[in-house]
């Protein structure tokens, strides 16, 4: 007989691994849950990773196709055009020319886009594709999106003039960057009939900022981020994973915490015949891993089943065409890798306290007294301090895209706070404790019961913490986000007209405005009770009209300085009493002397005689940030009449009107306006649907709330479970089933509540830290469900699940 | 012969300050190779202790414990666990059986936990089965033995290898009294080859099986005392022994 001078070595570890593996076989009912659990939360995140890893790059592709510029030509003259893309094939090696013309669609509010590309273009492949037919190849031939041939019903084969050329329908066509891009597409042929020119190109910001094309000295051009949307996908991905497998150590952790003490008793017989501290551990290890790879692997298979059965889906809500087999396939790996890893280490810790009970505490199946976590707190204030540096310092800049050493200390920070905002479950649950003192009987056995066990409870808090505060931060987010002025959103009550006429930062034409004006009235007298308040744009005189001749006068607008060139922002309109009135606290602005807008960045007043939009550094400085972001499209900067004599500058009508309603547009009054604004020329701008953003919230925090509970439900049966003596003693007194049931609907209740609580808390505080979202309007409902609701439900099914005689009454000696 | 536990002034205390309880007050005890001593005392008065301290189950708050010629006080806790895989083996009243393991498993588990390949392991544990006519019963699990089965499984595993040192607490306790002289017997059967065996009891019957009995109160040993020809004094020699 051979004995090995350590722990056994390799006999002995086969030996206690086929012993958990028995266990893990003979109990698999006690594990169904964790592997359920676990096997979500992987499921989730490679759902999530094969979705972030297709979504993420979809709009760079949209705008830019493969190509990481775009310089933006509006020069008519065929010779200069020609001239330009030849400088640019010489300076970039490769590039590809788009053409645009907006035509506007009659009977419809919406131009579309008669664009010229070629389908084998260099660059724009990932912009293009045929859906039916084929391409147009001659001058009298186009394709059309699905859009046009909705809003027309030109079908293949039709003629079609919106142009007032008329043109055969020879195929259809899609964006499938953009499911939602309306345009005709002509053959190449037609690039000099354009109002405008895209020449998209690849190259580096050296090569893109010294690039100057013959012809003036002004740029105009759109830049992908300088954060590859790869890397973005992989930083989300990165995140969501870190936040997803954190959760599914805290379960897996109070998990293994039950399954680590129903074996006690076997770990202490283990240690009597001679196993070693670490031989113990190694069972927890070996069930974690095991149950970390059943779950996982399930885990990683719904989540792709899942994907690929999504993914068709949500083309329409992506508005982009999905691959459903592009999957990341070695993201799925290692999603499996860290979840096996995660539920191992979980395992770990709940293995450890087990050992290192005394072999006759454990043979009488005696748990381990908990002691206080006095670090936490200290380690938490850690934590939450770096984790408010990091989203500080993330999310400082507006004015350019984020970087990625920035969006990396955002995830940092974000993760920090989280962390640290879950360390302060244990000191949360002995102050709970603390305060049990004048409860009744019941509720104060309940309290300090969760503090005597603060070990598992403050897991369990911590996990409910977190299933809580991610639904509350998406719910805050989207709240937000429905009200967002990026979004161009309006009240329900608003309707914003444009004419159709005029685009970019020109005001129309005198001529123009008649029609216009007209057309206004027609509408509010169509519809009862509507008012149309007009928006003035500030013009100033010494500065000529537009330079084709026909597109109105030039306006004052705000424009937000780019890595090179500018980013117009808003016209900067005149704040008539009226139109102050739309934002609420500002009225005083027209008496004001300065111009305010809600955005922020380096912002200069264009259109000027100082501000000239072809120059790379003009223009009168703005601050930034002094309206309120919550308001809707228009306007996006206010200039006070003051400020406009001052500096000699006159208002004249934009163009632009806002028909206020006195509730929410219906339908009919919709349709109405919306034929009188085709009849002169309008577009109409309304509400964005929100259902999407809605859906969103609500599934979010129900999903939540359910983890919640079920998170709840397996800890809380371990929590009385270990003081199930006390409910044998109480019992033999006396205590009537009510004080035995409120026992378990306390806990249940003060757990849930504590979790939403700090969740909350931790949701707001992130958000805060890191300027990620605006914190109003607040999602009234979503927290209620979340505060009032969850714990309500919680401390209701506590109350009717327990309560019965313990069995075992007569049987076991009062503690 | 020599001594295979010598336990010296050995005390135990439990708790702090005004919660200080004593279990053993300087217990003395020695178990010579081949010789079984019966523990007896009435409830809390440190049999169990006693035994625990001496199965390296826990650590005396002072005195000296020497099993096999090796002092216990200076050995960490794995070379406790060693001695116990290797040395010591434990019978228990309530079995102790791993239910996850079949009866083979159970009886080879502290060979393989020694670094004795499983196979090898197994073959030990079958031919100590056989021997306690147990063999039909080799691949069951515990909780498809009956209470008798089961302690003769949790004895087998206690003699598997080169034990030295054999405990047994209350091991007749969950047996009718048939099943228990079985058990009995198989214990004195060890001591017989060499082992030295201790047996914590009340049961001045079962005591009646032991070389000498070792009385406790309060901790304390009162009185060592040959015990009287037992029961087993009137059966006749099983075959072959």
């Amino acid at each position: 007989m051979s004995h090995s001078p350590g722990n056994g070595g390799l006999a002995a570890r086969r030996a206690v691994a086929r012993w958990a593996v028995r266990l893990l076989r003979r109990d698999w009912r006690q594990h169904v849950l964790i592997v359920v659990l676990l096997g979500i939360a992987v499921a989730a995140a490679v759902g999530f990773s094969c979705a972030a890893y297709n979504i993420a790059p979809v709009s760079g592709r949209a705008e830019f196709g493969d190509a990481n510029v775009a310089f933006h030509f509006d020069d008519r003259d065929a010779g200069h055009m020609a001239q330009r893309l030849a400088a640019g094939q010489a300076w970039f090696g490769a590039v590809e020319a788009m053409g645009h013309r907006a035509v506007p669609v009659p009977g419809a509010v919406e131009t579309v886009d008669y664009r010229v590309q070629a389908p084998d273009g260099i660059f724009g492949g990932p912009m293009l594709r045929l859906r039916s037919g084929r391409y147009p190849t001659a001058a009298d031939e186009v394709a059309i999106t699905t859009w046009v041939t909705d809003t027309i019903g030109a079908r293949t084969g039709d003629s079609l003039a919106l142009d007032g050329v008329s043109r055969t329908v020879v195929g259809v066509v899609e964006n499938p960057s953009d499911l939602h891009d309306p345009f005709v597409l002509l053959p190449p042929s037609a690039l000099d009939g354009s109002d405008r020119v895209d020449m998209l190109a690849r190259a580096d910001d050296d090569r893109i900022s010294t690039f100057r094309p013959p012809g003036d000295g002004g740029r105009n051009l759109s830049q992908r981020g300088d954060l590859p949307e790869s890397t973005l996908a992989t930083l989300v991905m990165l995140v969501t994973g870190t936040l997803l497998l954190f959760l599914v150590a805290l379960v897996a952790t109070a998990s293994f915490a039950v399954i680590a003490q129903r074996r006690l008793t076997q770990l202490g017989m283990l240690a009597a015949i001679g196993a070693t501290e670490k031989h113990l551990r190694t069972t927890m290890l070996v069930t974690g891993a095991l149950t970390g790879l059943i779950a996982s692997v399930m885990g990683a298979l719904l989540g792709i089943g899942g994907w690929v059965v999504a993914a068709p889906a949500m083309e329409s809500a992506v508005g982009a065409r999905i691959d459903p087999m592009n999957v990341p396939w070695w993201l799925a790996f290692v999603g499996v890798a860290l979840a096996v890893v995660a539920a191992t280490a979980a395992a770990w810790w709940p293995g450890r306290a087990m050992a290192r009970v005394p072999t006759v505490a454990a043979l009488s199946g005696r748990p381990p007294r908990s002691t206080p976590a006095r670090r936490s707190g200290v380690l938490a204030l850690v934590l939450l301090v770096a984790g408010a540096v990091g989203l500080r310092i993330g999310s400082a800049r507006h004015d350019r895209p984020v970087t990625t050493l920035e969006l990396t200390l955002l995830c940092i920070g974000i993760v920090a706070v989280l962390i640290g905002v879950l360390l302060v479950s244990p000191l949360a649950i002995r102050l709970l404790a603390h305060g049990a003192d004048r409860a009744p009987i019941g509720a104060r056995l309940a309290l300090r019961d969760l503090g005597r066990h603060q070990g598992r409870s403050g897991t369990a808090l911590a996990a409910i913490a977190l299933v809580l505060g991610v639904p509350v931060a998406i719910a805050a987010t989207a709240a937000a986000a429905e009200n967002d002025q990026g979004l161009g959103n309006l009240a329900t009550s608003q309707l914003l007209l444009r004419a159709g006429a005029v685009d970019g930062p020109f005001a129309p034409a005198p001529d123009a405005l008649a029609g216009l004006q007209e057309g206004v009235d027609a509408m509010t007298a169509a519809v009862p009770g509507i008012a149309g308040i007009r928006f003035d744009v500030a013009v100033d005189p010494g500065v000529p009209g537009d330079p084709g001749g026909d597109r109105g006068r030039l306006a004052v607008s705000l424009g937000r300085r780019i890595s090179n060139g500018w980013s117009e922002v808003s016209l900067a309109y005149l704040a008539t009493p009226e139109v102050a009135g739309l934002f609420p606290g500002v009225d005083g602005l027209t008496t004001a002397t300065d111009v305010r807008t809600s955005a922020v960045g380096d912002l200069h007043l264009l259109g000027t005689a100082r501000g000239d939009l072809r120059q790379p550094d003009s223009g009168e400085a703005v601050a930034g940030g002094t309206l309120p972001t919550t308001y809707t499209a228009l306007p996006g900067a206010l200039i006070a009449s003051d400020a406009l004599a001052a500096r000699g500058w006159t208002a004249v009508p934009s163009g632009r009107w806002l028909l206020v309603a006195p509730g929410p547009w219906t339908a009919v009054q919709v349709r109405t306006v919306r034929e009188l604004a085709a009849r002169h020329g309008f577009v109409v701008a309304r509400r964005t649907d929100n259902a999407r953003l809605i859906g969103l919230r609500m599934g979010g925090v129900v999903a939540g709330m359910v983890l919640a509970l079920t998170v709840l439900a397996m800890t809380i049966g371990l929590i009385r479970s270990e003081a199930a003596g006390d409910l044998r003693t109480l019992t033999a007194t006396g205590a009537s089933t009510a004080t035995r049931r409120s026992i378990t609907a306390v806990t249940a209740g003060a757990l849930t509540l504590l979790g939403a609580v700090i969740g909350t808390v931790g949701a707001y505080l992130g958000l805060a830290l890191g300027h990620l979202s605006a914190l109003t309007p607040l999602p009234l409902a979503d927290l209620s469900i979340v505060l009032v609701g969850t714990p309500v439900v919680a401390t209701a099914a506590g109350w009717l699940l327990a309560g019965g005689e313990p069995p075992a009454l007569a049987r076991r000696p009062l503690a | 012969m020599s001594p295979v536990l010598e336990m010296a002034n050995v005390s135990k205390s439990y708790g702090h300050g005004e919660n200080l309880v004593h279990a053993l007050r300087g217990a003395d005890l020695v178990v010579q190779a081949g010789e079984l001593v019966a523990i007896m005392g009435p409830s809390g008065s440190g049999k169990s202790t006693m035994l625990t301290i001496a199965g390296t189950l826990e650590v005396a708050t002072s005195g000296s414990v020497v099993i096999d010629g090796v002092a216990v006080d200076a050995l960490g806790p794995n070379d406790r666990a060693r001695l116990r895989r290797r040395t010591i083996g434990y019978v228990f009243q309530d079995f102790n059986l791993l239910p996850g393991l079949t009866a083979a498993e159970n009886v080879a588990l502290p060979l393989e936990l020694d670094g004795t390949r499983s196979r090898v392991a197994a073959a030990t544990a079958n031919a100590v089965l056989t021997e306690l006519g147990l063999h039909e019963r080799a691949g069951r699990f515990p909780d498809e033995l009956s209470g008798g089965e089961r302690q003769r499984v949790a004895v087998a595993r206690a003699i598997v290898g080169e034990r030295r040192l054999l405990l047994a607490d209350e091991p007749t306790g969950a047996l009718d009294s048939t099943n228990g002289e079985g058990v009995l017997r198989l214990l004195r059967a060890a001591c017989r080859r060499g082992v030295a065996g201790v047996i914590v009891t009340h049961d001045a019957q079962l005591a009646s099986w032991a070389d000498r009995v070792v009385f406790l109160r309060d901790g304390r040993v009162l009185d060592r005392s040959a015990a009287p020809p037992g029961p087993e004094s009137l059966l006749a020699p099983a075959p072959g022994q």
